[in-house]
């Protein structure tokens, strides 16, 4: 770099000194201001000032503040800004100070002139560098706080009906949500995962999210805007010059994006996924659901685009979680449910807590929750928080699953007292082993579901374990009313976990367990 | 004698070394059933049983099944099942299932 034309402050009590010092740095091509003191060169590192000084070149002993000290004074104004300091030959603790003080070097007096140029070349580009990066990095800050804005903009446009989450690896990354309306009974969600978590992963999801904006606007199908933009990649960012993915080279940039379309007056949404996991929609009543197959390829990968729809009936307007593969692997590393730290999420915004298992997360982190009715069905309903299915094969594994359930809600759940997650673990337990046990006949091909669901307004706790076994006819009260007499050997999880919730709730002669549990009754 | 059973000044120590449930029970229903079935048994003259849980947090169904079976043979015998445990969860199991009224609970 040349360094020839920068401004360098020399500060030098000794006139002769500081004449030779100017002189030699004049015909260097700098433009050289002197101080001959450290109050003198405080004049002139003003706020307004500090930033045309590409480099301070200072003795060690001044009268009043030393060099040092006025090495330090500067390193609180401008820490990028590059000092040499000048000192008397041989005073090596005062070097190892001045390096440790931010001095990025040091000239032993008399100042050998050459050695003087090339520290001054050295300090200013040294200063260019870290002014450069301190620039970037607020423009990055910048381009963050604006990702930030605007997703928090695509939940505010639509309040109580969607929030978005956001957690990005670095200050800006290539996740994004956003929204709009194609029509007044329409709603579209466009959900975006970039691969990368950079400035250009940023620049890339904001041009697709304005491509597909626009092109729906104007009726394009979401099928015909996933192949164009598909064809975009492939042909002019990915094409490498000639070879690109065709042949196999670096892919520079892929997009997976889910598509979810709302229409309310057919009640019904479409959802295209691409290289997202796939949407899960949570009913008021009943199971959670994942929409269509996880996966399919991102945008950019290859020519052929096997593009899938899956249509869900939106009739008893329940609500939808859309989220990036950075979220399941959250989950996954810190081994909870995928809606257990949905749930967690939610809650610690709403409380304006910070949730610190997203310090973990290798990846960007996006969650969208949309809500198809008004209201707050998060605090009013029975809000899923566990959803998973296990095969009768797992009945082994039983306290892996225990484990898993424990940390989910502990995450999901905290308030729980320790005593009552017991009781949910150990009644869960018997019912999940009763499902595999007698429900799937510990047969691999049979599945047993379990959804844990809370109502925060009730602080009731809800476990559901269903198999689609026959069940067993049976009267738990007799059964209950025999236990007290005697020793009875035979339904005793039952009677367990009749004892440990609150409600117990048998459905399809007992294929199907609901058991509440309060969680601020004392037992 | 079984590694988790030993006879001490006349009682029957039986020691469960963690939870006792469906993944745990079975090793230690072996060794009560060849402790039960063998000359030992007979021979050795103990009026009380104590089952160790001190190192249990959770019960579950089969736990307690192995508990009543254990309490079923021991009163047989016209002896007593005492239950170690301080665990409140544990506690609070036994009493749901009324076992804490059929047997004694004790410390160590």
């Amino acid at each position: 770099m040349n360094s020839n034309g920068s401004q360098i402050l020399v500060v030098e009590d000794n006139p002769i000194s500081r004449s030779l010092l100017e002189i030699a740095l004049a015909r260097q091509g700098h433009r050289v201001v002197s101080a001959e003191d450290a109050a003198q060169a405080q004049a002139q590192l003003t706020p307004a000032n500090i930033n045309s000084f590409a480099c301070v070149v200072t003795d060690y002993l001044m009268p009043g503040m030393n060099g040092l000290e006025l090495l330090a004074w500067i390193r609180e104004r401008d820490p990028g800004l590059a000092t040499i300091l000048v000192t008397a030959k041989g005073e090596k603790e005062l070097i190892a100070e001045s390096l440790r003080g931010g001095a990025i070097d040091f000239l032993d007096k008399p100042v050998d002139l050459k050695k003087l140029r090339a520290a001054v070349e050295r300090a200013v580009a040294q200063t260019s560098r870290h002014r450069h990066m301190a620039e970037s990095e607020s423009a990055v800050k910048e381009l963050g706080l604006a990702q930030q804005r605007m997703l928090d903009a695509e939940t505010g446009r639509c309040p109580g009906i969607l929030q978005v989450y956001y957690h990005p690896k670095h200050e800006a990354g290539g996740d994004y949500f956003t929204h709009f309306r194609p029509a007044p009974d329409q709603l579209f969600c466009l959900l975006t995962d970039v691969s990368g978590h950079d400035l250009h992963a940023a620049y890339v999801s904001a041009y697709f999210q304005g491509f597909v904006r626009g092109f729906s606007m104007h009726g394009a199908t979401v099928e015909e805007i996933f192949r164009d933009f598909n064809h975009f990649l492939l042909e002019e960012l990915n094409s490498g010059g000639g070879g690109g993915v065709h042949n196999g080279l670096a892919v520079e940039a892929s997009v997976a994006a889910c598509a979810v379309q709302l229409d309310f007056r057919t009640q019904t949404a479409t959802i295209i996924t691409q290289g997202t996991p796939s949407p899960v929609y949570l009913p008021r009543e009943g199971q959670v659901q994942v929409l269509g197959e996880n996966g399919g390829v991102p945008l950019g990968w290859f020519s052929t685009l096997a593009l899938r729809r899956t249509v869900q009936s939106i009739a008893d307007g329940g609500s939808f979680y859309l989220w990036t593969d950075g979220f399941e692997d959250l989950a996954g590393r810190e081994g909870v449910n995928t809606l257990s730290l949905a749930y967690a999420w939610q809650r610690s915004k709403e409380r304006n807590e910070p949730l610190h298992c997203l310090e973990a997360a290798n990846d960007d982190v996006l969650l969208a929750v949309v809500h198809l009715a008004s209201g707050d069905p998060v605090a009013k309903a029975f809000w899923p928080v566990l959803s998973e299915h296990y095969h009768g094969g797992q009945l082994e594994g039983i306290d892996a699953l225990q484990s898993d359930w424990h940390r989910s809600l502990a995450l999901a759940v905290p308030q729980i007292p320790p005593s009552r997650m017991h009781d949910i673990l150990l009644a869960c337990r018997e019912a999940m082993l009763n499902a595999l046990e007698h429900g799937c006949a510990r047969r691999p091909d049979r599945e047993a579901g379990l959804m844990m669901s809370y109502c925060v307004s009730r602080q009731i706790f809800r476990v559901r374990v269903s198999d689609g076994g026959p069940g067993h006819q049976f009267d738990i009260e007799r059964q209950e009313q025999r236990a007290t007499r005697e020793l009875v050997d035979e339904h005793r999880g039952l009677l367990l976990m009749k004892s440990l919730a609150t409600r117990l709730r048998l459905e399809r002669n007992g294929a199907e367990v609901i058991m509440d549990f309060s969680i601020t009754a004392k037992r | 004698m079984e590694p988790n059973l030993k006879l001490e000044n006349g009682v029957l120590i039986v020691r469960v070394d963690g939870d006792l449930t469906s993944t745990t029970v079975l090793p230690l229903r072996r060794q009560l059933d060849e402790y039960f079935k063998s000359d030992h048994a007979t021979a050795q003259l103990w009026t009380i049983c104590k089952l160790d849980l001190r190192a249990a947090r959770m019960i579950d169904s089969v736990g307690l099944n192995l508990v009543v079976s254990l309490l079923k043979t021991v009163q047989k015998r016209g002896a007593t099942l005492q239950v170690a445990t301080t665990d409140q969860n544990i506690l609070r199991t036994l009493a749901f299932t009324r076992l804490d009224k059929q047997l004694e609970l004790v410390k160590m």
